[in-house]
């Protein structure tokens, strides 16, 4: 496997990681709200802030489309679609 | 880009269509700088580098999953997939933490959490709509043809998983019979 697809490979699984630490801190942060746990949410209330934050800045640098013109011309420049 | 590329794909395109033996209305876009392809709706994006490198069997391969794609509304179901859960998530937890609104962070981890979840489990459903998609290409146009583009584009592409795909050696694995 070439540097590259290795760096890939690192890449997919820091997502699959970075998802699931959401998942999981956003969801017990939500259980500390719901529950009223002052002791739970001191505990997953800076991890869940932080990496939700790290994710949503991801997603929202990350977009991109296809102009009408290029659809249009039949030639695009191969952003992800 | 040479006209050629764009020129085979107008060629093989349609006439990929005719051998699978369907009338459907279908674009077929070349795609710049890209080894890819892509399905819009009734538009097939193939990429530039996979034109330059990949045979005429391989081509029609790669159009076949992409038609396969079209064909079972795959767009659409992952469309459903992703808005419904969001959709669901999100009014759940708007009522539910509703008492806490007016903090930032709690929309934004909820909203991450809800949008993590939902990449999370389309894993396997995209999954299972690629190897579907390879299965119609398999059965309309040949299991060799199908097994060859996929073949062609392990070449090009990195061989792993992803969010979208199964590997490519998985993909030809299940593909081959025995």
């Amino acid at each position: 496997m070439s540097f590259r697809h290795r760096l890939i490979k690192l890449f997919i699984w820091a997502q699959v990681v970075l998802l699931s630490v959401v998942v999981v801190t956003g969801s017990l942060y939500a259980a500390a709200l719901l529950l009223d746990s002052r002791v739970l949410l001191g505990l997953v209330q800076f991890p869940a802030q932080t990496f939700s934050a790290v994710l949503f800045a991801l997603i929202a640098f990350s977009g991109s489309s296809v102009s009408s013109s290029e659809l249009r011309s039949g030639y695009c420049s191969g952003r992800g679609l | 880009m040479s006209l050629d590329v764009r020129e085979r794909l107008g060629k093989i395109g349609p006439e990929t269509l005719q051998r699978m033996g369907l009338n459907l209305k279908v674009r077929f876009l070349v795609l710049r700088r890209s080894s890819n392809a892509y399905n819009g709706k009734n538009r097939i994006f193939v990429g530039e580098m996979f034109l330059q490198q990949s045979t005429d069997d391989e081509l029609r391969g790669i159009i076949g999953h992409e038609v396969g794609h079209i064909v079972k509304k795959d767009n659409i179901v992952k469309m459903l997939w992703t808005l419904i859960p969001s959709l669901a998530l999100g009014i759940t937890l708007g009522l539910l933490l509703g008492p806490y609104q007016g903090r930032v962070e709690s929309v934004l981890v909820p909203l991450m959490t809800g949008i993590g979840a939902v990449l999370l489990s389309g894993i396997p459903l995209n999954w299972r709509m690629e190897y579907r998609a390879d299965r119609f290409a398999a059965e309309r146009l040949g299991t060799d043809v199908a097994v060859c583009a996929l073949t062609r584009l392990r070449t090009l592409h990195f061989d792993g998983f992803s969010f979208t795909h199964p590997p490519l050696s998985k993909r030809i694995r299940r593909l081959q019979p025995g």
